[in-house]
């Protein structure tokens, strides 16, 4: 058996995608509210949200099966709107795999190249080898959907999709109805073949792991908009409101109070009348008296060392500890709000519930975002 | 114990269920055997004489033919209207949507001797008695129902989302539904012809206005035997028609299993 050679499938270039102010409303329900965005030829964009964000409709959008309300839809800069799906030369997998049960596996694959191309028999027959290779499913073109595990049949979906080389392709969640395990197998091999293969992947989760871990580019929706742009380290790491915040890995958000912002750095009073600097430099600045929220990341976190000055340390009571196998799950309460944090069982030692303790924070890790979001 | 009495009873009830509804077919098919002239059951002996009887009377065998054509252009017929209404009602939203339903249904509960006359008398300024195609055209109104169920039934079931597969991928919608949509619920559309083609061949009271005596579709010819002279010829005529019957079940089941191979096959 030979290698595929990723060049054989390697398309011209990824296609550029750009929404300027699109619109879309359902029976008066705005499922998407004025989205613009730029996504780059040939990166990896996951529209992250949870259900009923509008980030489905916006990649159905993008398909051509719901047009637009009002904005442009641009591929490469050409406006596509008014082109029809079938002529927009897209890839696209399902959730549900969508595959046809009438049809083996082989013809299954080799429906967009019948549909597109007029290729010789034997090239076709190559063509489809090779998608099928790519997904590691070679040997299984005689076989119905039916005959195939789930895992199995979102690999053919796959194939499909890709044996066009089309430079843009679409993912709807294709990883939502299998197990972890298979899930975190696929997540690899997707991004693999992106590698391979460098079309633009549009992908839609709601699953902020699987968004991070694979993206150049996240899109977190709320509500129909866009609530941030950005790299996943930015999303992250620079969230712009608290839902960003909150939406993507464990986030400890503290209310407070701005009672200095100077040159130096900004003071925030937390609710147990705890004050905190932050060095300046942040992202967003507050005049002093502004309510805000505090963000705190777990992994930002950490048992204070005996000598740990105060001005570093959150004093509170262990409320709960839960043991995860490598490490341990504690709850602090702070005056009338609690911190997570994650300790090792040697840290542990013979802390227990209800006892006093000191948590150690980095200043220059932790956030102001604006409060009342 | 009371698990062993419960299965006795279940087993006991379905037999006595089965040979009741099968009473009237095991008691003509047994007939049809009879080495006599007598009409009776138990057959007296075993002979397949008035088989014979029946390949070799022409009468008989026109009437099978008349069937067959009338039933061919029945179902015809019942795709020709009844596909696309019921890609229609189970697809777009349908002003009107409940009436339209109701009235296709109407035709299966009408009384069949309301239909006869009316139809005869609707037929005889269009000169539509007498003809084939007059009694098929008849006949395909209570065929249609059983296409736009039967397919509206597979169409519940079809996802959407095969379709915008194929669209994506590069076929135009009319491609995608004939290439897609069709084969998929095909079975169901079978299903819908293969009774709409039953219905036509055991109908009597409007063949018998419409066709007149002059040409006798096979449930006509029987109604006229049990008038004129009742012999086991009857009886082994219908039973060529339960044969027939179960053969279309046979079909309508496998059509449902789909064309596909089982798992594992």
């Amino acid at each position: 058996m030979h290698n595929v050679d990723p060049a054989d499938l390697k398309t011209a270039a990824g296609a550029g995608v750009r929404l300027v102010g699109v619109s879309k409303a359902f029976r008066g329900t705005l499922a998407i509210d004025d989205i613009s965005l730029n996504i780059e030829p040939g990166s990896f964009v996951s529209l992250l949200g949870p259900s009923g964000s509008g980030k489905t409709t916006t990649l159905n959008m993008i398909a051509g099966f719901v047009t637009p309300d009002a904005g442009q839809l641009l591929f490469d800069d050409k406006p596509i709107t008014d082109i029809p799906p079938h002529k927009r030369n897209i890839g696209m997998v399902f959730q549900s795999y969508a595959l046809f049960p009438h049809m083996t596996v082989f013809d299954n694959v080799a429906y967009p190249l019948r549909m597109r191309t007029k290729l010789r028999k034997d090239e076709l027959g190559e063509r489809v080898r090779e998608a099928l290779q790519l997904v590691r499913l070679s040997g299984f073109e005689d076989r119905y959907p039916r005959q195939l595990s789930g895992g199995q049949q979102q690999r053919v979906s796959m194939a499909r999709a890709l044996v066009g080389r089309p430079r843009l392709l679409l993912m709807d969640e294709p990883l939502g109805a299998l197990d972890k395990k298979l899930r975190d197998e696929l997540q690899v091999e997707i991004k693999e073949i992106h590698r391979k293969l460098g079309s633009t992947f549009i992908y839609v989760t709601h699953d902020q792991t699987e968004a991070l871990t694979m993206s150049d580019a996240v899109v977190v929706m709320r509500n129909a908009q866009v609530a941030q742009f950005g790299s996943p380290r930015e999303v992250y790491e620079e969230p712009e409101n608290t839902f960003v915040a909150s939406f993507l890995g464990n986030a400890n958000l503290l209310p407070a109070k701005v009672v200095a912002a100077d040159g130096q750095g900004q003071t925030v009073r937390l609710s147990n009348g705890a004050a905190l600097t932050l060095p300046s430099g942040g992202r967003r600045t507050f005049i002093a008296g502004s309510d805000v929220m505090l963000l705190l990341r777990p992994e930002d976190l950490a048992l204070a060392a005996p000598g740990t000055a105060d001005s570093a340390t959150l004093n509170g009571t262990l409320h709960e500890m839960l043991f995860f196998g490598d490490s341990y799950k504690l709850i602090v309460d702070i005056g009338s709000d609690t911190l997570m944090l994650w300790a090792s069982p040697r840290e542990i030692a013979d802390l227990s519930v209800g006892a006093p303790v000191r948590v150690a924070w980095d200043a220059g890790r932790a956030g102001l975002l604006p409060a009342g979001e | 114990m009371n698990a062993r009495i419960d299965v006795w009873v279940l087993g006991a009830s379905v037999v006595a269920v089965l040979l009741y509804l099968l009473f009237p077919i095991v008691v003509v098919i047994g007939a049809s055997f009879n080495p006599t002239t007598a009409l009776q059951f138990p057959p007296s002996g075993f002979s397949l004489k008035w088989y014979q009887e029946i390949a070799g009377n022409p009468d008989w065998i026109n009437a099978f033919i008349v069937t067959l054509e009338v039933g061919a252009i029945t179902t015809l017929l019942s795709l020709l209207f009844g596909v696309p209404a019921g890609f229609a009602l189970s697809r777009y939203r349908v002003k009107g949507k409940t009436l339209v339903t109701a009235l296709l249904l109407s035709a299966l509960v009408a009384p069949h001797i309301v239909r006869a006359v009316s139809t005869y008398l609707f037929y005889v300024p269009l000169g539509l008695n007498n003809t084939i195609l007059g009694l098929a055209i008849a006949h395909s109104i209570g065929g249609i129902p059983f296409v736009v169920i039967n397919l509206g039934a597979s169409l519940r079931s079809f996802d959407p989302t095969l379709e915008r597969a194929a669209v994506i991928h590069g076929a135009h919608p009319v491609r995608a539904v004939l290439t897609i949509t069709f084969p998929v619920v095909a079975p169901g559309i079978i299903v819908g012809a293969l009774f709409a083609f039953m219905q036509s061949a055991q109908e009597l009271l409007i063949s018998i206005f419409v066709l007149g005596t002059l040409q006798m579709p096979i449930a006509v010819k029987l109604w006229e035997g049990v008038r004129v002279a009742v012999d086991p010829t009857l009886a082994a005529a219908s039973s060529l028609l339960v044969l027939a019957a179960l053969g279309f079940f046979l079909l309508a089941a496998l059509a449902r299993r789909g064309a596909a191979p089982a798992p594992n096959a």
